[in-house]
């Protein structure tokens, strides 16, 4: 199972790499946290029962690193909050992508996975330990909170 | 909406990995590997009959013991003094696959709460084995391991707490408590319900002080419900909510992990202050 998982970190590395650097906006936040799971997915690679989920639990250990790197630059931000943080990536919807930031977290992430990695909601529900519904029911809400937030602007 | 999101994919996609992000990965990779070689000194597959097999043996040995049992009985207890032993303590390895388990029996004279407690509890943790070898028989994996272990978290004149914590580094690495708390006055085990005057309204209350707690916390920490039918996320503590009571005589509602929020913050626990259970009435 190691090597299946090996396999898998190295061949699609640009894929967590992506989906960490929409958390952290930030090259060395996004190389750290995707070291750090790629080491945390060998370490526990024996503990997945069927290969078939590798994929969608190496996506699980990616976010949960970079969600953990987010909060503590958070922690570090309040200290002084009026340095503004450098951004690399430059979206033209600009917009929306403040509004998809204000989201919360687990949000944020549905719709990554949702529509930039095209997942289908079962696997996102697996992602994030929750069921189907229940990540459906979140999208169409936070879909029509964008609506009304882009409205209002 | 859908569409303009549609159209932030391509540049996501556009996001610049760049060449380090492969050697950073594999570094990685290295590090746990190197690690892993040095841990697995024995790569020998664990068989599920064989800790099937010594399990049985492990729990007859002590059960039946009349060493064991004396050494029980002959410890002095003073009125409505709590005392715990370890009644059952074993370790069990097989290649990477191990067990661990200290088993509390609480002893208090004339205490039927205390029987109740002992009786529960082991059931419990026998159950927690029994699933835990169910797991290593499904699964192939090297490593496995299963620590059960207990902890007297308060011992007043009123109150005694005791949480049975179990550790499951398997598939899902989850963590998980059981809390009995035992009303010494009334020699009862209390639920949350027999803490409050009959007919109260504890729930809302102490659900509220939950939310302030959590809204106070780090933004994204928690997952809390917009409103009651929201199936996901806190709304409400459920009647039967794990709990203990702290040496303050506080009532701390404890969740467990994922229940309330991502992983990252593991189990979490709530303090609720004594002007706000002292005013449920």
């Amino acid at each position: 199972m190691t090597d299946l998982v090996e396999a898998e970190l190295t061949n699609n590395y640009e894929k967590y790499y992506r989906l960490v650097f929409s958390y952290t906006h930030n090259e060395a936040d996004a190389l750290d946290a995707v070291q750090e799971g790629a080491y945390k997915a060998i370490k526990k690679a024996n503990t997945i029962k069927d290969p078939q989920y590798i994929s969608t639990w190496i996506y699980r250990i990616m976010i949960n690193e970079a969600i953990g790197i987010l909060r503590k630059n958070k922690k570090f931000k309040t200290v002084d909050s009026t340095f503004e943080e450098g951004k690399n990536d430059n979206y033209a919807d600009l917009d929306l992508q403040n509004a998809i930031e204000k989201l919360e977290l687990t949000d944020q992430t549905i719709i990554k996975l949702r529509y930039f990695e095209e997942m289908p909601l079962k696997e996102i529900a697996s992602i994030l330990s929750t069921n189907e519904n229940t990540v459906k029911s979140r999208l169409y809400r936070t879909l029509d909170k964008l609506k009304t937030d882009l409205e209002v602007k | 909406m859908e569409n303009r999101i549609e159209n932030m994919k391509k540049e996501y996609q556009d996001i610049n990995v760049p060449n380090e992000a492969l050697s950073r990965i594999k570094q990685g990779i290295n590090t746990a590997k190197n690690e892993k070689k040095i841990s697995s000194f024995s790569k020998q597959k664990r068989i599920a009959a064989g800790i099937a097999a010594a399990f049985a043996v492990c729990i007859i040995s002590v059960n039946s013991s009349p060493i064991a049992a004396n050494a029980m009985s002959s410890i002095p207890v003073i009125g409505r003094i709590f005392e715990v032993i370890t009644f059952r303590d074993y370790t069990l390895s097989n290649g990477n696959t191990s067990v661990s388990v200290k088993e509390p029996k609480v002893q208090a004279e004339n205490s039927s709460a205390a029987i109740q407690v002992n009786a529960d509890s082991s059931e419990y943790i026998d159950d927690l084995l029994a699933e835990f070898e169910e797991d290593c028989k499904d699964f192939d994996s090297d490593y496995a391991s299963l620590d059960i272990d207990y902890s007297v978290i308060t011992d007043t004149n009123d109150y005694f707490s005791l949480d049975i914590a179990a550790v499951d580094t398997g598939a899902s690495g989850y963590e998980f408590h059981r809390f009995y708390t035992i009303d010494k006055n009334l020699d009862k085990v209390v639920s949350l319900i027999d803490l409050f005057p009959e007919g109260a309204d504890y729930i809302t209350p102490i659900s509220d002080e939950i939310i302030r707690q959590m809204e106070a916390g780090p933004e994204g920490s928690y997952f809390i419900a917009e409103n009651e039918e929201d199936g996901e996320g806190f709304s409400k503590i459920s009647p039967e909510q794990n709990f203990y009571i702290n040496e303050e005589g506080c009532i701390v509602i404890c969740f467990e992990e994922y229940e309330v929020g991502p992983g990252s913050i593991g189990a979490p626990k709530f303090t609720i202050p004594k002007d706000i259970t002292d005013a449920i009435k």
